[in-house]
């Protein structure tokens, strides 16, 4: 996690909250036209031309076994910088919608659930109760961009997208 | 570490780089003043940098090289083949003083003990009394200074019995001087009095002697005489280029001491710009010397971080990029005074980038210098007289190029002196003159440079390496391949025709490394041979890495780059003909040549045009097809990584961005055709 920092950002993925600390956070952009690079994992939907530099653009729906869905008005990059193999580097995400920033303590935050759980707990920093009935997962987002496995637990969820993406990496 | 042993270290690497390369011109020319100089100025510089930034070691040890080499320029000693040897392992020495963290310390003592003993020996050999008379003449110069002395004598100066004549004769006779006398005060003929002075002088004079010793010259006439002293400068004025007409002897007419201060001051600046001994400036040699120290002192470069080199290209090229967006969008909308600006900026972009490209080059020179030595340290080792000649040195390559190419050409070089040039004997025999000659040249060749290695040794074997490479079974034995073929043999994995492994190229690296790394940085080798005649080994690069000129294509509404090097010829196809092909091969114009069709290995399938186009691409000694939709036409790409997460796609070598601000992909046909072939074995 980013030190210095408290704050957050959350988007959804289909029904489900997700949070990353905005230290990670680095641009929040429109979806442009991307450009595919063939032979590469489905879930890695091409680059895009980002300032005069080349950006590659990850799915993270598909990454984390969902139904791919099309995009829509409410699609966006957030431009994240991710640390891989010890080397910092630009990456967008393509999420359904960007919802809120907002400040958390740490002694807000609850660890993640381990059995049971539908997703990975090496993926999810802790979990956020924001209300009763709704959670928000705090993402490591690091880890997620430094493994091909799959985020979501194999038994809870498989979509033919992420066999598939698995099987060409 | 601090930052300004850093930037010493740099210099220190530069100076050393000098130094060997005056040192191997040196040896062609051992009587030239010049390089004595030239070294000596160099070994000044670092002993100065060494003391100023904590290394005293290499300090202490180059003042000891500096007094052989002042000994040579006092004409004392001459240049030997000994003292040459000393020098080049000086300078290895040097470079490992400066790079020792500590770890090597005393294996660098032993060494530098050694090389003491051998210099002191060439400093005590038969010149030692001269030694010591030269240590004398240079500590009188160094206290050397011009003093400028006013002396008026009173009029009465004579009634004591003192001649100011002899006062001026004696102050002359401290050092060199220039006097100027004044006559204006004799009164008229009806006021003259015989036995007082009306004269006075002015005296410009440079010694070894200080200040005192000019005011000795009056002791006894203090009372009688005002004379005033003035310092002009810590040292010897006179032979300085410009100060003779300032310093001519006149009467009434005073020195202008403004103008020579002012003269001197500059001269001494220059010359301390070019850290040099102002001091140790001969009186006979003076005037050429300052021309040179003038001319070199004029900043003819600077010193730049490479990280600001990178990021001034990384701004060109998106500047470049830029550009292409504002002429795509000023063509859409025909506005004349639009149309205008945005063509003037594109001529300033393109010469912006053009500079910004060339500050990125460095002639080929720059590691010519190392093959000098490597070729002049091996050949004695393994007992060869060879001469290495670089024509072209001055042909300029990217700097990313320049690192890239160095230890492949060191590898080539180490290979033609071990196994390409023969020994004396067997040349004498074979009717070739005893000493073997390796050349290097570099030109550039439309968008390319080529580098090419030649000896004139035994040549390429062909029998000798096919039957190698059926022992190591890399062809099977009844093979039937051509002399060229054979020869291309050796680019391959595990091959190495020495018979012996030596400790020079047989180190289980071969020519397969070479070709590795030069692919690395996309660029080609070839190898041609005569046996008993030599051997060529040509490099070609790209002009540089981060500019290609390209070719662009669309497969599927996807934009593609593919380099125009790569190209051979382009034909338009129907579509049926490619999908009746057998086994991935198409009959055009009469030959057959193998293809692929890349919607195919895309996996895409939608919408497929009637008619494609085949582009040939150049693969190894064949030609390979390569089917896109259409060709939109040529492109001047500016690469640009893909970036970590898409390592596993190389056969993507980079992605350009397009005026229109879409991102184009950029194909390693190489790639694409090994990678591809793996499921389809071309032969």
């Amino acid at each position: 996690m980013e030190q210095g920092t408290n704050s957050y950002i959350s988007f959804m993925l289909g029904e489900e909250y997700f949070a990353i600390n905005v230290g990670k956070v680095l641009n929040i952009l429109q979806l442009v036209q991307i450009t595919k690079v063939p032979t590469a994992p489905d879930y890695m939907k091409g680059v895009i031309n980002l300032r005069g530099t080349v950006l590659p653009i990850i799915d993270v729906r598909m990454k984390f076994g969902m139904e791919p869905i099309e995009y829509k008005r409410d699609t966006v990059i957030l431009v994240l910088n991710v640390e891989i193999e010890g080397e910092v580097v630009n990456a967008g995400i393509l999420v359904d919608s960007v919802k809120e920033v907002f400040e958390l303590q740490q002694e807000e935050i609850m660890p993640p659930p381990g059995i049971g759980a539908k997703y990975k707990s090496k993926f999810i920093d802790g979990v956020y109760r924001m209300s009763d009935e709704k959670f928000v997962m705090l993402l490591d987002i690091d880890k997620v961009f430094s493994t091909d496995e799959l985020v979501m637990m194999q038994d809870t969820a498989e979509s033919e997208e992420s066999k598939k993406a698995e099987k060409i990496e | 570490m601090d930052n300004f042993q850093r930037k010493f270290l740099e210099e220190a690497s530069d100076l050393i780089n000098q130094l060997e390369q005056a040192l191997l011109t040196l040896e062609q020319d051992t009587g030239n003043p010049e390089l004595v100089d030239s070294i000596f100025r160099i070994m000044h510089s670092l002993k100065g940098g060494g003391g100023m930034f904590g290394f005293d070691n290499v300090t202490a040890y180059t003042h000891k090289l500096e007094n052989m080499y002042d000994l040579v320029r006092q004409k004392k000693l001459k240049v030997t083949r000994e003292m040459l040897d000393i020098t080049f392992e000086s300078a290895d020495h040097i470079t490992s003083m400066l790079n020792d963290d500590g770890s090597k310390a005393a294996e660098i003592k032993k060494n530098e003990e050694i090389l003491n003993k051998r210099i002191d020996a060439i400093l005590l050999g038969d010149n030692s009394g001269e030694i010591v008379v030269s240590r004398g003449d240079e500590v009188t110069q160094i206290g050397h200074a011009t003093y400028y002395v006013k002396v008026k004598p009173y009029e009465h100066i004579q009634k004591n019995g003192t001649n100011p004549f002899f006062l001026i004769d004696e102050l002359v006779g401290l050092g060199q001087a220039k006097v100027n006398i004044f006559y204006s005060n004799i009164p008229d003929f009806e006021n003259f009095v015989f036995d007082d002075t009306y004269i006075w002088w002015e005296v410009v004079i440079s010694t070894d002697k200080n200040e005192d010793a000019i005011r000795d010259v009056f002791i006894f006439v203090e009372d009688d005489c005002e004379v005033t002293i003035e310092k002009l400068a810590d040292r010897d004025i006179f032979g300085l280029e410009g100060i003779e007409p300032l310093l001519v002897c006149r009467h009434d007419f005073p020195f202008d001491l403004d103008k020579i201060k002012s003269l001197v001051t500059a001269i001494t600046a220059l010359e301390k710009a070019k850290n040099e001994s102002a001091l140790k400036v001969k009186e006979n040699s003076g005037d050429e010397h300052i021309k040179k120290f003038a001319k070199e002192s004029s900043i003819s470069g600077i010193r730049v971080a490479s990280e600001k080199i990178d990021m001034l290209m990384n701004l060109v090229s998106e500047l470049i990029t830029t550009q292409a967006g504002l002429n795509l969008y000023a063509d859409k909308n025909k506005d004349a005074e639009l149309t205008r600006i945005a063509e003037s900026l594109e001529n300033i972009s393109r010469q912006l980038r053009d500079t910004a490209f060339s500050i990125t080059l460095i002639p080929i020179d720059y590691l010519v210098v190392r093959f000098r030595r490597l070729v002049r340290d091996l050949s004695r080792e393994v007992g060869k007289e060879i001469v290495f000649e670089a024509k072209g040195a001055e042909t300029e390559l990217d700097k990313t190029l320049i690192e890239g190419i160095s230890e492949p050409l060191m590898h080539i070089l180490r290979n033609s002196i071990d196994h390409g040039i023969e020994s004396a004997e067997e040349r004498v025999a074979a009717g070739k003159s005893p000493e073997g000659r390796i050349t290097l040249q570099a030109y550039y060749s439309g968008s390319q440079v080529v580098i090419a290695v030649t000896d004139d040794g035994a040549g390429m074997n062909p029998a000798k390496i096919k039957r190698k490479a059926i022992d190591k079974g890399l062809i099977p034995s009844d093979a039937q391949i051509s002399d060229k073929e054979i020869i291309d043999l050796i680019f391959m994995p595990g091959f190495s025709t020495s018979e012996q492994v030596t400790n020079i190229s047989g180190r289980g690296v071969g020519m397969d490394v070479v070709k590795r790394k030069v692919s690395d940085i996309r660029g080609t080798v070839q190898v041609s041979s005569q046996l008993g005649e030599g051997t060529t080994i040509t490099i070609k690069l790209p002009l540089t890495l981060s500019i290609i000129d390209g070719m662009l294509v669309r497969i599927a509404d996807v934009d593609y780059i593919i380099p125009l090097s790569v190209i051979d010829t382009i034909f338009a196809v129907e579509h049926s003909k490619i999908a009746a092909a057998f086994q991935n091969v198409i009959n055009i114009e009469g030959t057959q040549y193998p293809f692929y069709y890349l919607r195919d290995e895309f996996g895409i399938t939608e919408n497929v045009p009637e008619k494609e186009e085949i582009i040939m691409v150049k693969y190894e000694d064949r030609k390979i097809g390569v089917v896109v939709d259409n060709i939109t036409g040529e492109y001047q790409a500016v690469l640009k990584p893909l970036g970590k997460l898409y390592r596993n796609q190389d056969i993507f070598s980079g992605a350009s961005i397009l005026g229109d601000g879409t991102v184009a992909l950029v194909l390693d046909t190489h790639k694409v055709i090994n990678q591809f072939t793996k499921y389809n074995e071309l032969n």
